[in-house]
């Protein structure tokens, strides 16, 4: 279509006109549902890799597999993790308020990273025993995209953590919102990691991303475990940044149970000092012999 | 890969995996004056223990796979064992970040020496099924012979597992 008739087209909307009936020789375009974004030119910087991860991620995996400018690319990926699951902390330690929600905001893209850190040597290792052949940099930008599209998602329910808190939210039914959000986020970026292992010729690919798996699993929740608290008790007096290593995260998930189950093993939950020292304190009462 | 002696990776793995859970127990309730001899039982023994039992078990293998009327030479069979080896120790040594993290934030070392075993045993385990995909590559081969490589992965296994098991039990 030739600009002059373009323009005469908006000056008659423009009026108030209706445009007349359209030539026979116009082209039909695509709803926008059916357009594919593989030809659409891509946003530079890291908003154009923000939308490419979430409206067609399976574009970065090609470009992974192509081994196309990778390290500007995990620079990207690892801006969007820091981003993101800072926002979700932040909303975490919104919770409790002051201080916490600095420290949560930090911990949360640290516990990500340091877990993808010590994960990703096994998925390297696993599929270069599997290929004869070491490709370190694809493998450890594939773990970075999924975790970048779960930051990105977990950052999206942040509000919701957040109206929980200005609700007033039962400490229980927090952790439990919490998990919800974290499961959609962490389902989103399986689903990333699932379709680029599955683009990955090679044997034992099921095993390989089970075993990643099993072993970003484990590492995870120990590492979080490790960098808690991030939601605080409402009792606690004093918020450390993280706590001393004592138990894991196994053994409190054991107790967890056994809790909801009625079976305690301490006498009651720890009570700060100000607390203690008003229940121990003996009780006055009005003299009413006189 | 190519210019490396063929079993580094075999022996490197387990052999970095003993010497980890001989630390850990030291550092936790075994006297420090202990640690060399622990040390070495682990250190050297694990290897020994995983490369015994593919010794001891390969012809078995070569004898089943033939009886099977599946195509297998045994240098052919030896080298891919071999090579399985090297992986699972590879991916010992992938695994060891993780080990080393949570055997160190763990209080108590029999869970952070059970965490280490599992990490031995997984990689084991992932070896043994890259070498089926590896030995029997067509559709005919694999379906023949899985019966026996499945009878041969349990026995190499449990006789791999025992020996562990015996030299563990004298360190915990």
């Amino acid at each position: 279509m030739s600009a002059a008739v373009d323009a005469t087209k908006v000056g008659a909307i423009g009026s108030g006109a209706l445009p007349k009936d359209p030539p026979s020789s116009k082209v039909e375009q695509p709803k926008a549902s059916e357009r594919p974004f593989v030809h659409e030119p891509e946003a530079p910087g890291i908003f154009g890799l923000v939308d490419a991860l979430l409206r067609n991620h399976g574009r970065i995996i090609e470009r992974i597999e192509k081994d196309d400018r990778l390290a500007e690319l995990a620079r990207g990926l690892v801006v969007i993790i820091l981003v993101g699951a800072a926002i979700f902390g932040a909303a975490m330690g919104f919770y409790r308020g002051g201080i916490q929600m600095l420290f949560a905001a930090v911990k949360l893209p640290l516990a990500i990273l340091l877990t993808a850190a010590l994960s990703v040597p096994a998925y390297v290792a696993m599929n270069t025993a599997a290929n004869r052949e070491a490709r370190p940099r694809q493998d450890a930008s594939l773990v970075l995209l999924a975790l970048a599209g779960a930051s990105l998602l977990i950052s999206a329910t942040a509000p919701i953590i957040v109206l929980a808190a200005f609700w007033g939210y039962a400490y229980h039914s927090m952790i439990l919102l919490v998990v919800a959000c974290c499961g959609v986020g962490g389902l989103y970026g399986l689903a990333i990691f699932v379709r680029g292992v599955a683009r990955r010729a090679g044997p034992a690919r099921i095993l390989i991303g089970l075993g990643l798996a099993m072993v970003f699993g484990a590492v995870g929740s120990q590492m979080t475990w490790t960098l808690r608290p991030f939601l605080v008790r409402p009792r606690t007096v004093q918020v450390p940044f993280i706590r001393g290593i004592e138990g894991s995260f196994m053994e409190s998930v054991g107790r967890s149970t056994d809790s909801a189950r009625g079976v305690y093993r301490r006498e009651s939950a720890p009570l700060p000092e100000s607390a203690r020292e008003a229940i121990e304190a003996p009780i006055s009462t009005p003299d009413v012999s006189r | 890969m190519k210019t490396r002696p063929i079993l580094s990776w075999a022996l490197l793995g387990p052999a970095v995996v003993g010497a980890w859970i001989a630390l850990r127990l030291t550092l936790s309730n075994v006297p420090f004056t202990d640690f060399p001899t622990l040390l070495l039982r682990l250190a050297l023994g694990l290897p020994l223990a995983i490369l015994g039992a593919a010794i001891l078990t390969a012809p078995a293998l070569y004898i089943g796979s033939a009886f099977m009327k599946v195509k297998a030479r045994p240098s052919a069979m030896l080298k891919q064992i071999a090579i399985g080896l090297d992986g699972a120790g590879l991916v010992m040594l992938g695994l060891m970040p993780a080990v080393l993290f949570l055997g160190a934030t763990l209080s108590d070392p029999i869970v952070a020496t059970v965490i280490a075993s599992a990490a031995l045993g997984g990689s084991v385990i992932f070896g043994v099924r890259l070498l089926f995909g590896r030995l029997y590559e067509s559709g005919d081969d694999r379906l023949r012979a899985l019966p026996v490589y499945g009878a041969w992965a349990v026995v190499s296994l449990g006789i791999g597992l025992m020996m562990t098991v015996r030299i563990m039990k004298g360190a915990v």
